[in-house]
């Protein structure tokens, strides 16, 4: 008599048999006494790995979880809030506009109107002087250009061989620094 | 649609109430699955946090056609990988085909021997099981702790892992046969 294999025991134990296979294992079962002991260490098994323990989640799991998430996306309560908070604002400026100076809301609008007109005045002002800067720094390149070819085209004739080599092997002590030893650093945080 | 599918749709409608009641419902899973991957409770949690916060960011591609615990594990799955790239830990790859999956049925135990369960008191074997599933490879121990902590079904993991059903049930087999013999050695 064959025994069942041991994977057959395990699909049985986890119910995946079905019909006559079913039928015939339990058959061999009733007639095996050492397949049922095998058969009952492995359900024993089975227990004993489906009641581990779980592990343990502190209390304010999901607050923490709720504090980490991008972007509070603001809920239709959370919208009408904003709206009230909103709204409250804009009456408290003026009620206060008013408490503060006796002045009705023609007297606050003309006050607001004029407030916005001198902001849009001062934002027109600054745009122009950062346009005007810009200007001058375009002006200063376009006059640079010139001046650089002007100046490698009179270098050569002055470096003699010694100070052209010198300067070749600094720059290639500089590049390979710069390439080795940012892929150093880089290895070196690349290490938790 | 089911209640995990409304509460996906309330989320992406903005309501942050409704993915809390999810992070309320999967947390201790994810947590158990992540805590027997990593063995570490405050790596798990860590992770755990990891894994809601990108399924948060991410509900959008979520398909109601499927499971959510599916969908959730699936991201908590490849979380743990990336973790294991990272650290550079040894892998066995999942990839890569072995002879016996196939033939889930010729695989044998090499000898039935001494009763491994019976050895010991339940509350005893949990703690050894406990011990013996941290040196299991974390590619088989991933498997079994789906199939027999988290209870997916081999349909459920085969969709987590995208594998074969087939090589599913393999693994798991031989994930449990690693376990019995972890258990039988003497230490």
């Amino acid at each position: 008599m064959s025994h069942p294999r041991p994977a057959r025991m395990d699909l049985y134990l986890e119910g995946e048999l079905a019909g006559t296979e079913r039928a015939e294992f339990e058959a061999h079962l009733a007639a095996c006494p050492a397949c049922r002991l095998e058969l009952e260490d492995r359900r024993l098994l089975d227990v004993a790995v489906s009641g581990l323990p779980p592990v343990e989640v502190p209390d304010g799991f999901a607050a923490a979880v709720m504090a980490r998430l991008p972007g509070a996306r603001r809920s239709g309560v959370g919208r009408v809030l904003a709206a009230l908070a909103g709204t409250a604002a804009v009456l408290g400026s003026l009620l206060g506009y008013y408490l503060v100076t006796g002045r009705g809301l023609a007297d606050f609008v003309g006050a607001a109107w004029r407030a916005g007109a001198t902001l849009f005045g001062l934002t027109v002002r600054l745009a122009a002087k950062g346009f005007e800067a810009l200007r001058v720094l375009l002006g200063l390149v376009k006059d640079l250009g010139p001046a650089l070819v002007h100046g490698f085209g009179i270098l050569p004739p002055l470096l003699k061989a010694e100070i052209a080599g010198a300067a070749f092997v600094l720059g290639l002590t500089v590049f390979g620094l710069a390439v080795f030893g940012v892929r150093k650093v880089g290895a070196l945080g690349g290490r938790s | 649609m089911t209640d995990d599918s409304a509460l996906v749709r309330r989320a992406l409608e903005g309501d942050r109430k409704a993915f809390e009641m999810i992070v309320r419902k999967y947390q201790q899973p994810l947590v158990n699955y992540l805590g027997r991957m990593t063995g570490e409770r405050e790596s798990a949690l860590d992770y755990a946090q990891d894994v809601f916060v990108k399924a948060y960011a991410s509900l959008g591609t979520y398909r109601p056609s499927f499971k959510f615990s599916t969908w959730l594990f699936k991201i908590a799955s490849n979380h743990l990988i990336d973790h294991w790239r990272k650290k550079k830990l040894p892998e066995v790859s999942l990839d890569r085909p072995f002879p016996d999956d196939e033939d889930r049925d010729g695989l044998q135990v090499e000898d039935r021997g001494p009763s491994v369960a019976r050895r010991y008191e339940l509350a005893e074997l949990r703690a050894k099981v406990e011990e013996a599933l941290g040196r299991i490879p974390q590619a088989f121990r991933e498997l079994f702790v789906l199939r027999h902590v988290n209870e997916f079904s081999y349909e459920e993991i085969a969709e987590i892992k995208r594998l074969p059903v087939g090589t599913v049930k393999n693994r798991v087999f031989q994930a449990k046969e690693m376990l019995r013999r972890e258990l039988k050695a003497p230490r």
